[in-house]
């Protein structure tokens, strides 16, 4: 009569379960918990310092948003004893040259700033990179928008108190023309004199930081670099400075078959460089052709400065002088330069 | 306010530069150098980063290609690249476009800049942005526009780089965007070459550039197609239309990789027709004209203003434009299509044939279809040229079944492929070959119609590539029931009723046929064994064009018209062509002439008026006129006076006459046309008129054609004409039965006499006759 017991438990699954109002329904039978117990929960994004990893932030000097650019850079600025030594540096200063550009002065200060620490902590960094330096900064000279060319001085100026040397050897000539332009002293054109933008070049406040910029240039440029070389040493360990002195006469010796002091000594062979190929008809060609020569020692900037900007330079001074104020004080300084140096 | 000078106002972008360093550019010219030495330092840092991307690539590539995260190095150096993807390309583009604009007020001082570009997109091409390289381009042509390069050096920059984006290597890198940049090149292209083209040619850019083409094509690797894309391009557009450029096509047909040989070929085959399919189009846009007329109607209405009267002027100069040019283009473009101007053919053909088609086994690069587009083409170039090149009968023969897939096209081009100088055993072979295959009684109907088609067409081209027996037998399907059989054997039988009568059994030679033979065994009779010799065709006769075709029917016509009117016109006057038509007989020297006739026509009169008396007594006189000969009516105009224009132009018409009338049915015996050759056979045509069973659906719609524009049949009753409500009547006959039984009207039909209901009735028939109904 009754069915045994597997049985019925066969039958059971094939019988449909009735739903009773109140009660929740049967779980089915495949059904996996996945409920879990934790002590403690933890939330990435309420962590008070959720990223180490800086590479990351580096695109962020690309936003489009002025104060993120800002802060990315003052966020680096804080982190660089930590990073300065690490790979990290070379994108970091490759992100942010081209910022010399940038729109926002805002921007551009906190790039000065980036700047500054980074020569204060290690000058090399600054070294290595100084050719792209010299490009950027060559472009925001002949910006269209005023305010970058007025700024372009003060990178500059930012350059040449740490890697003054570099800066004058790999780029003297272009670098001269670029502040004397951006002082509205024209180099390109004969008719200077009545263009509109040269004479609001010379109202402008900038004058002075453009001034003292260009005292500087042609100081490291044309005065004697060993000297300038030392004097640098003096500031940085006494001690060394005697037994430089000591060797001064070996060194002169031996100086062509030793290890080059700078880097990229044999740059101006352009042996793995790629220039564009230019037929050479014009005089002023026949300077830019050989400027990186030129560039290289210190006779011969002295030489193309005479020969080229030094009754410019000081025919603009004098009337500077004349109009007086900061200015005046300022080309008062370089004239008292020039007429040590000439 | 006083108005500003314009150098005082300061420009701060580009735009408003260039506009103010267009109107004054001396004033400008500190900015504008100012902004070149930007455009000079921004072009190094692109450099700069160009060569540090390739560096990051050897070093990608030699280190490790599976890109760990922390290989930072590598990233970083990409990423200094894009950087100024973004933000500095715009600015440089706009610079050079910029500069471009305005180079021109400067040349001193940017001697270099163009060189500079060409070196730029020439050596950099692999490191710059899309978007530069593009603007580099379109700078280039603007240059060129203006005169500033010469189009030489811009078609020397445009090749390299045609060919190095259509590299492999390049055109699947990282944003290369090759397609883009090679569509734009090769527009570039083609729109230089059409416009430095537009008024006279310019031969020496042509020929530059048509060298370039014969390099590229002497390579062995896939860069020919450029060559051969553009050589067809021009030649569609008329640009090139020399033999230089068919000897570059040639070589192009001939190459080894198969799409360069393809589309030689394909050119060949279809340019002509493209081409003047394009002049077509062209001629088609004179519609959208400018209406000089009503322009210069509206000045004069409407109130004069110089906005007006400028753009009269300038529709006014449109339309000499247009006129010239189209003059130019007309005097310029002499209709010969490729195939005509090919240098050697026979050579061309052969190597063709041998290269592509022959023996060894690399040729199985081609697929069917492009073997057959080969055919095509041989069998077109050996039927023009009526060249000799006997292996393609052979080879015909392998792909001859009715199985072979597209085996009318392959038909279509053996038929095409024959011409009278083949030797007649060559082509036997290939005719007994698709008489076995195709006709015979064991084959669908369509497919034994195609055999006898083709025949037909090789026939026509080649009188002696059948024997007398296998016609005989083929024109036996005449008697076939189905339809497209029936109509091929009956097409065959009258070609030889016209070309070799001779050929066919008695019976099937027809009236005038029969006619002619007759005559001249009765002419053999006379002339003993001269022309027996001649009834029967040969190989290698000469059917050569001989003296002005259709001169025997000028000849004729001015015999005629000779005796209506004598008047004499002044000889200057039929020298300018009257296209009327109705020009006026010349006075032929009248006497001597018709000595000549006469004698003829005396000859063959007396024989037909003695033989023939039963079938043609009123047609007598046709005959005997049609026997102007052409040799005799070449003796009697061409050796005697000079035929002027309004000659040739009643010549052309006479033969247009007789050609209808041939068309008609009157059928004289044909000249096959000497251009019978060059005509293209159609393949589909081959098949003959197909009748498949419709669907319904087709049924459907062919019956509803039919019915379209008439009223539907059937009655109308219970339509009404015009909108109306319900009559009495019709209420009357609506109401109810039960109703109305009981009525008088009713009952009372039943009480009637047989004489009143036969008189209702009546009534009624003749009311509803008047009606209508």
């Amino acid at each position: 009569m009754g069915k045994s017991k597997k049985q019925k438990q066969k039958k059971k699954d094939f019988l449909k379960k009735k739903l009773k109002v109140g009660k929740k329904a049967d779980k089915p039978s495949n059904q996996t918990d996945t409920s879990f117990v934790a002590k403690a929960i933890s939330l990435k994004n309420q962590h008070l310092e959720h990223e180490t990893d800086l590479s990351k932030r580096l695109t962020l000097l690309r936003h489009h948003n002025i104060t993120v650019r800002k802060e990315t850079l003052q966020d680096f600025q804080k982190h660089l004893p930590e990073i300065i030594k690490t790979q990290l540096m070379t994108p970091l200063l490759t992100h942010a040259i081209p910022l010399i550009c940038d729109d926002s002065l805002t921007v551009r200060d906190s790039l000065i700033d980036l700047l500054d620490e980074v020569g204060k902590l290690d000058v090399h960094v600054l070294i290595l990179h100084c050719n792209i330096f010299v490009l950027y900064i060559n472009m925001a000279m002949t910006h269209i928008v005023p305010r970058i060319q007025m700024d372009s001085t003060r990178f500059l100026e930012c350059l040449l108190r740490y890697c003054s040397d570099e800066v004058v050897r790999q780029a003297w000539l272009k670098l001269l023309n670029g502040v004397i332009a951006v002082l509205g002293w024209g180099m390109f054109g004969n008719n200077q004199a009545s263009g509109a933008l040269q004479t609001k070049k010379r109202d402008s406040k900038y004058t002075k930081v453009h001034l003292d910029v260009l005292t500087k240039l042609i100081k490291v440029g044309c005065s004697d670099a060993k000297l300038m070389a030392n004097n640098n040493d003096n500031h940085n360990n006494q001690g060394q400075d005697n037994q430089g002195q000591d060797d001064e006469t070996v060194n002169n010796l031996s100086k062509p078959f030793m290890l080059a002091e700078y880097p990229q000594p044999y740059e101006y062979l352009k042996l793995f460089a790629r220039t564009l190929k230019n037929k050479k008809n014009l005089q002023t060609d026949t300077l830019t052709a050989n400027a990186s020569m030129a560039n290289q020692d210190l006779d011969s900037r002295r030489a193309i400065f005479k020969e080229q900007f030094l009754k410019k330079v000081d025919k603009q001074v004098d009337s500077i002088i004349k109009d007086g104020g900061e200015c005046g004080k300022s080309a008062n300084n370089l004239k008292q330069l020039l007429e040590e140096l000439f | 306010m006083a108005r500003k000078g314009r150098a005082a106002i300061l420009p701060n972008n580009i735009i408003l530069l260039q506009n103010l360093v267009k109107r004054d550019p001396e004033s400008y010219k500190e900015e504008f150098l100012q902004q070149y030495s930007h455009y000079e330092s921004l072009r190094d840092i692109f450099m700069m980063n160009g060569m540090a991307q390739s560096a990051a690539a050897a070093a990608a590539t030699t280190t490790s290609s599976n890109g760990i995260p922390d290989d930072s190095a590598n990233r970083v150096e990409t990423n200094s690249v894009g950087i100024n993807g973004n933000a500095s390309v715009g600015e440089l583009v706009e610079l050079i476009g910029f500069i471009s604009q305005v180079c021109s007020c400067f040349p001193v001082q940017t001697a270099n800049f163009t060189n500079e570009l060409r070196q730029l997109l020439l050596e950099h091409h692999k490191t710059l942005p899309f978007e530069l390289k593009e603007k580099i381009l379109t700078s280039l042509t603007m240059l060129r526009n203006k005169g500033v390069i010469s189009a030489e050096q811009l078609i020397q920059t445009l090749f390299p780089l045609l060919i190095a984006y259509s590299l492999q290597g390049n055109s699947l890198g990282l944003n290369s965007h090759a397609k883009e940049l090679r569509r734009l090149i090769y527009n570039n292209l083609v729109t230089l070459l059409k416009n430095s083209n537009l008024g006279s040619k310019n031969q020496k850019l042509n020929k530059s550039t048509q060298a370039i083409c014969f390099n590229l094509l002497d390579q062995p690797d896939s860069q020919g197609i450029w060559a051969a894309k553009l050589t067809r391009e021009l030649w569609r557009r008329g640009i090139w239309d020399d033999s230089r450029t068919v000897e570059i096509m040639t070589q192009a047909a001939l190459h080894n990789d198969a799409k360069i040989a393809l589309s030689g070929i394909m050119f060949f085959l279809d340019a002509d027709r493209e081409r003047e399919e394009t002049f077509e189009e062209n001629s088609d846009d004179d519609d959208d004209s400018v209406n000089v007329d009503a322009l210069k109607h509206r000045l004069e209405i409407n109130k004069k203003t110089g906005k007006r009267a400028k753009k009269l002027k300038n529709a006014i100069n449109t339309v000499k434009k247009r006129n010239h040019t189209k003059g130019q283009a007309n005097q310029n473009f002499l209709n010969f299509s490729a195939i005509h101007l090919l240098r050697d053919p026979q050579g061309f053909t052969e190597r063709l044939f041998k290269e592509h088609l022959g023996g060894n086994k690399r040729n199985n690069k081609f697929d069917m279809e492009q073997k057959i587009s080969i055919m095509q083409l041989l069998s077109r170039l050996i039927g023009t040229h009526k060249l000799t090149v006997l292996g393609i009968y052979t080879y015909f023969l392998k792909y001859l079944t009715p199985k072979q897939t597209d085996v009318t096209k392959i038909m279509a081009a053996s038929a095409q492929a024959c011409h009278e100088l083949v030797p007649p055993e060559t082509l036997q072979v290939l005719v007994r070959k698709i008489a076995d295959e195709f006709v015979s009684d064991g084959v669908a109907n369509e497919v034994a119609a195609a055999g006898l088609n083709t025949i037909r067409e090789i026939c026509s081209r080649a009188p002696l590539a059948i024997e007398e027996t296998l016609l005989q037998d083929l024109i036996e399907y005449k008697q076939s029931k189905a339809k497209g059989v029936n109509m091929a054997a009956k097409s065959l039988l009258a070609l030889y009723r016209d070309i070799a009568p001779e050929m066919l059994k008695r019976k099937d030679r027809g009236k005038t046929a029969t006619l002619d033979l007759l005559e001249k065994q009765r002419n053999g009779k006379d002339k003993s064994d001269k022309s027996s010799r001649d009834v029967r065709l040969q190989f290698g006769a000469d059917h050569g064009v001989q003296g002005i075709q259709g001169l025997e029917l000028l000849a004729q016509w001015k015999r005629d018209h000779a005796t209506d009117e004598q008047n004499d016109e002044t000889e200057a006057a039929n020298w300018e062509v009257d296209n009327d038509g109705n020009s006026d007989g010349e006075d032929v020297d009248g006497a001597w002439v018709t000595v000549e006739s006469d004698k003829e026509y005396n000859v063959a009169s007396s024989n037909e008026d003695s033989d023939l008396e039963l079938s043609e007594d009123d047609e007598d006189e046709k005959p005997k006129e049609k026997l102007a000969t052409a040799a005799e009516a070449f003796q009697e105009l061409a050796a005697t006076r000079i035929l002027t224009p309004a000659d040739f132009a009643k010549l052309r018409e006479l033969q247009t006459e007789e050609n209808v009338l041939q068309q008609m049915g009157h059928s004289t015996r044909d000249q096959h046309g000497n251009n019978r050759n060059e005509e293209i056979i159609d393949a589909a045509g081959l098949v003959g008129p197909v009748k498949y069973k419709q669907t319904r659906e087709e049924r459907i719609a062919k019956i509803m054609e039919g019915r379209e524009g008439r009223e539907k049949f059937g009655s109308r009753k219970g339509k009404r004409e015009g909108g109306h409500s319900t009559t009495n009547r019709e209420k009357q006959r609506k109401k109810n039965f039960v109703m109305m039984i009981h009525k008088r009207s009713v009952t009372g039909k039943q009480k009637m006499s047989l004489r009143d209901k036969q008189k209702v009735l009546r009534a009624h028939i003749t009311k509803q006759k008047k009606r209508g109904h």
